[in-house]
């Protein structure tokens, strides 16, 4: 479904992804697990099309497109899903318009009429109840005042109405407390299947309890430098980075 | 903190202690204003013809022009006929070294705690020393000399450079700009010049110390600093008054111009005497300043501390021409008494991506009046142009008055501008919490404003930051009951 | 005929009528402001005496009513309220005024009689004419207008919807059009006042409001200025708020490119006067820009007793060669301790060749004060864009959506709902979002 051949992403001219590749399969769920600095989240920024990271060289195929041809919402629209680690405010659309937008533009892309109203309401109820988020939260504006685990849960919320092919979920673990925790994840298992992919970034092996990959990943110096099952998790959550950094120790 | 502790001790007087004369025998224009006046200057100087015709042009400008009345403070009608444009040393003779200045002068700048002794000066600051229309002498000319860089008074810079000067004197503020920048281009007597080569980084303070010392005179000197490419250069102002019961003129003009890849920083202390606690007597600082970013990746910075004066009224300005050029202003200005001030700055952003930051801090104590006024320009060149400006105004007990006037003006859709202002007095639970722990209402202000001025005072070289730090105390003493 | 001459004639044609000593004054004091140029500090970046026609016709002409004013009539809410003014003349057959209890809507002109003592104390004490170039002209010469006098203690839910029509035929008309509105103690309303040129050729207006608002009494103002394509308008709303009193006033303008005549230009200016304890203003403008329009906003706010609160929020949205002015004043005089004043200002240039000028001032003479101005102008935040288009949502319609969001932040501070509902509607079409 994704494939990633030799990356390489600057910033503002400095270089944080160097020849990096990972392939993720239909159905797979792959955690990606490192040290501050490392180019996590920008890996998950630039899959998702944000404008100023800077892709120097390599490629990416998703479903047999070449991603960079792509603007950032037609990716999203041929169905990649970035679960933003600090989830914009946005003052003034409520969430219901902002989704009704949303569910609108992809089902414009796949050729299907706009939602009927009805079933649009229904199925936001639906999702909403997934996350267990109170339906006040529709016509609230999008994330304004919501708290750290609320702006969280929408994301999950949000992943679960566009029913995207792909998942990417950038710290979304970060801030938040044991409860909302258990409720993000239960949210995401119950979004896996055979045919959706998740992309899991994470500092703290905590979340990987909940939400189970098939596949762990130590980035570090803007590469992936050590591949393994769920087992590599909890060997980091005892040992911390230190022995990747020393084993690395020329990348940085 | 230690800082600050050492402030409160040294305030212990409550006025001026800059407001003594010195005795020297001096030499003056007649009294008033005329071409003759202007030629008289021009002759004493001996200046080229073309300076003089460059005089004139602008007298004949001023009579056409009309004083401004715009600026938000006020004060009786000013006689131009009734100053003295010109007062010097009498007995004049070549001074090649320290040994030559007169004694009375060097104890006057000792007096103000700044002695013209190089081995005693502050580590690596070369002083040129302004009273009324000459400058004195300047310091460590020699070994600027070696690196290439020309600090001298204008009127040697006329005589000497005279195709730097012709070519940079008035090109970032004409003859006509304004009233008092034409009535300065005809009259200035005096001031400094810099010029720092391309890529040399000037390797200490350059400092110029203004004093106003005979009665009636007006003071109109004439600053010009070019940096050329790739150079950088930080210089810094003083001034100082008598006390006097009548008002006295300062009308100065300050251009300063950046070539691609040069800084400037100037920084200014000024504390020409405020009149006294009844309002009578002090300096009309009327002053133009501006700052030409001309070249590519330049930068002007302005840091004032003002104090002093009777009326201030002067914006300290960059015109960011060259593309990626930064223009910064930092002010603190403190009114007490009677004192009014009209300061800010402008930053007109011509070339693409050029950015520029504005710091004012405004503090109005007794029956004062202090104002920002600012102008922000995005001029349709200027792409990417990015301005933040932060206004505040601290008001010390409820005679006062704070004003803040920007002006914004954004031609380019991709210009960004924030703009934001507060006006508020030092909460009670602070200064509450100040006399808890055993500070006295007055040291408690003293401390809280510092803090609050923080941001423009760490802008300062550090012997200047301490100096202001202290007139900041000494300025608003007795303000607080 | 020198402009002068002109108006001078015209006033002499006005006649005896109510309160001709205080229109005397006012036209004195007319001949001797004129029309300001911009070389005046309030007019510096509206250039409006280049822009009114030289020779000024100012005497009322009654119009015909064209189907324009009609279909705009019917396609209105269904408000319980109803004044329809055309060229500053009242048109009883088009309104709809119902009898209430405590309540008193009529035509200025109907109440120079029959509520002469009420309009003796109150018509012109508020303007400055002195110093008020348009509002010395209004005065002078305004022939009719709004009045609304609200006895104490009396509630009215429905808002009051006056509507000035200008349909002139005459391309010298500059009508004259004005509104008194009386809220004794206790007293709470809301207000609508639209001003339309329904005609295919350029109109010209100058409008004053004068609201007195009394102890404890409220009042919700709308100005709406949604046909202004082709129409120079000065508009003054003067507001005098007593102790716990509340004023609210939104300013609303767009103008869309239909005819475009390249003529647009409109001034407001506000100004709330907190002259007693504990009292509240609440100013919000909205104000879309097209093609040469020139919208210019002055507000004032004047903290002359202490423990008041004020709020400003003005925003502006700037597309084609349109110029967005923005000028707001806090003045907070001596007295005025204990004052809470804030002020807001936002614009988006959405083209190189839009421009904006703003000048938020505070001028402050008390100090246990809090005051605050904060002006921002720039383009949508980059951040919150690419959220919308990692939802699959298309740049142009992330666009629309976050200009939409950002101007109707506004509208929310209109109070009244009908209104504000008939504004959300057609700031959706205005952006053509459609949820």
């Amino acid at each position: 479904m994704l494939s990633i051949k030799n990356l390489n992403v600057s910033i503002q001219g400095k270089q944080i992804l160097r020849d990096f590749n990972l392939e993720i399969k239909a159905g797979e769920i792959h955690a990606i697990m490192g040290p501050n600095g490392t180019g996590k989240s920008t890996l998950a920024s630039t899959l998702a099309g944000k404008e100023e990271y800077e892709v120097t060289s390599g490629e990416v195929i998703f479903n047999a497109k070449n991603l960079f041809d792509m603007s950032a919402d037609e990716r999203a629209r041929e169905g990649i899903f970035l679960a933003f680690q600090y989830p914009v405010e946005i003052p003034g659309v409520s969430t219901t318009n902002f989704m009704k937008a949303a569910v609108n533009a992809k089902r414009k892309h796949q050729g299907l009429e706009p939602m009927d109203a009805k079933d649009f309401l229904k199925l936001m109820r639906e999702k909403m109840a997934l996350v267990e988020m109170n339906k006040e939260f529709s016509s609230r504006s999008v994330n304004e005042g919501f708290s750290g685990g609320e702006k969280k849960r929408n994301e999950i919320f949000q992943m679960a109405m566009l029913e995207p092919a792909l998942c990417l979920l950038d710290e979304t673990d970060s801030g938040l407390d044991i409860d909302a925790l258990r409720i993000v994840a239960n949210g995401v298992n119950k979004l896996r299947d055979a045919n959706r992919s998740f992309l899991v970034i994470t500092h703290y092996q905590r979340l990987l309890n909940y939400i189970v990959p098939d596949y762990v990943h130590v980035m570090y110096g803007g590469k992936i430098v050590k591949s393994g099952g769920k087992e590599l998790a909890l060997k980091l959550e005892e040992q911390g980075y230190d022995w990747i950094k020393e084993e690395n120790s020329e990348l940085v | 903190m230690a800082d600050n502790d050492k402030i409160i001790d040294e305030v212990v007087a409550n006025d001026y202690k800059y407001g003594f004369t010195t005795n020297i025998e001096q030499e003056f224009a007649a009294i008033g204003l005329s071409e003759e006046t202007v030629r008289f200057i021009s002759a004493k100087k001996n200046e080229p013809e073309w300076m003089l015709e460059w005089r004139l042009k602008a007298y004949s400008a001023w009579l056409k022009m009309e004083q401004p009345k715009w600026q938000n403070v006020h004060f009786p009608e000013i006689d131009f006929q009734s100053i003295i444009y010109y007062a010097a040393q009498k007995k004049k003779k070549v001074i090649n070294s320290l040994d030559d200045v007169d004694p009375e002068i060097r104890a006057t700048y000792d007096k103000l705690g700044i002695p013209i002794q190089e081995q005693k000066l502050l580590a690596g600051v070369a002083v040129d020393y302004v009273m009324d229309s000459e400058s004195v002498i300047t310091t460590f000319r020699e070994s600027l000399k070696e690196k290439g860089i020309i600090f001298c008074s204008i009127s040697e810079a006329i005589r000497e450079q005279p195709e730097l000067v012709k070519q940079y004197l008035g090109s970032v503020v004409p003859q006509r700009d304004n009233y008092y920048a034409a009535l300065n281009s005809a009259v200035f007597s005096d001031g400094s010049f810099v010029y720092i080569p391309k890529g040399v980084r000037c390797p200490m303070e350059l400092s110029t110390y203004f004093r106003i010392n005979a009665e009636n005179t007006g003071q109109f000197e004439r600053t010009l600093i070019i940096a050329d490419e790739g150079s950088y250069v930080s210089y810094l102002e003083g001034c100082t008054a008598p006390m006097r019961d009548e008002n006295q003129l300062h009308a100065a003009v300050v251009e300063l111009i950046t070539l691609d890849n040069a800084e400037i920083k100037y920084s200014t202390v000024q504390n020409w005497y405020p009149g006294d606690k009844e309002g009578k007597g002090g300096i009309y600082n009327f002053v133009t300043k501006r700052g030409m970013c001309r070249g590519k990746n330049s930068k002007i910075s302005w840091t004032q501390v003002e104090t002093g004066s009777a009326i201030t009224w002067k914006y300290p300005s960059c015109i960011l021409k060259g593309e990626n050029s930064i223009g910064e202003f930092y002010s603190v200005a403190v009114t007490n008494n009677y004192q009014q001030a009209d300061t800010g700055t402008k930053m007109i952003h011509i070339g693409k991506n050029t950015k520029s930051r504005i710091v004012s801090k405004g503090i109005s104590a007794g029956k004062s009046q202090n104002s920002y006024r600012g102008l922000v320009q995005v001029h349709k060149t200027a792409d990417n142009a990015y301005n933040s400006s932060q206004c505040d105004s601290l008001l010390i007990g409820d005679k006062c008055g704070a004003h803040t006037f920007p002006y914004l003006e954004i031609k380019n859709k991709t210009g960004r501008v924030e703009h934001e202002a507060t006006t508020s007095k030092i909460g009670e639970d602070l200064l509450f919490y100040c006399n808890q722990r055993g500070l006295s209402n007055e040291e408690a202000v003293s401390m809280i404003i510092n803090g609050y001025c923080k941001e423009v005072f760490k802008q300062l070289p550090m012997e200047f930051m301490v100096e202001a730090q202290k007139l900041l105390s000494i300025s608003l003493e007795g303000s607080v009951g | 005929m020198s402009f002068t001459e002109n108006i001078a004639k015209q006033f002499a044609l006005i006649g005896n009528t109510n309160v001709a000593e205080l229109r005397k004054n006012a036209f004195t004091a007319f001949e001797k402001l004129g029309i300001p140029s911009s070389r005046h500090e309030e007019w510096k970046y509206t250039n409006i005496k280049t822009k009114l026609n030289e020779q000024l016709s100012l005497t009322p002409v009654d119009s015909q009513v064209n189907t324009a004013v009609k279909n705009y009539i019917s396609s209105l809410p269904p408000y319980s309220f109803r004044i329809i003014f055309l060229n500053g003349v009242f048109h009883s057959e088009l309104s709809i005024v119902p009898q209430m209890k405590g309540l008193t809507v009529c035509s200025l002109k109907e109440a120079f009689t029959s509520n002469s003592s009420l309009v003796e104390k109150y018509f012109g004490k508020l303007v400055n004419y002195s110093e008020e170039h348009f509002a010395a002209l209004n005065t002078a010469f305004v022939n009719d207008g709004a009045f609304v006098h609200i006895q104490k203690n009396v509630l009215i839910d429905e808002p009051i919807y006056i509507q000035y029509f200008f349909t002139a035929s005459d391309v010298n008309a500059f009508a004259q059009t004005r509104s008194l509105v009386i809220l004794e103690d206790g007293a709470s309303i809301q207000l609508a006042e639209d001003f339309r040129n329904a005609s295919n050729i350029s109109v010209q207006y100058n409008h004053v409001s004068e609201v007195y608002v009394g102890k404890n009494a409220s009042i919700d103002i709308v100005k709406l200025q949604l046909e202004v394509s082709n129409a120079i308008g000065v508009d003054t709303l003067e507001a005098q708020v007593e102790r716990d009193g509340k004023f609210s006033a939104a300013t609303i303008t767009f103008s869309s490119p239909n005819t475009g005549t390249g003529k647009a230009l409109i001034r407001n200016n506000v100004t709330a006067r907190l002259i007693g304890e504990n009292s509240h203003a609440d100013l919000n403008g909205l104000y879309f820009g097209k093609e040469t329009a020139h919208i210019d906003n002055h507000i004032l706010v004047d903290h002359i007793s202490p423990n008041c609160t004020s709020n400003q929020l003005y925003k502006g949205v700037l597309d084609d060669e349109s110029t967005g002015v923005f000028n707001g004043k806090i003045f907070v005089k001596p007295d005025a301790q204990k004052t809470n004043a804030f002020q807001s200002s936002k614009a988006l240039l959405l083209s190189n060749e839009a421009s904006i000028n703003s000048k938020p001032q505070l001028e402050i003479f008390a100090d246990d004060v809090k005051c605050s101005h904060g002006a921002a102008v720039g383009q949508l935040d980059e951040n919150a864009l690419f959220y919308l288009r990692a939802r699959g949502i298309t740049k142009q319609e992330a666009t629309q959506i976050l200009t939409y969001a950002f101007a109707h932040e506004v509208i929310e501070h209109v109070h009244s709902k009908p209104i504000r509902q008939f504004l959300c509607d057609r700031l959706k079409d205005e952006l053509k979002v459609n949820f």
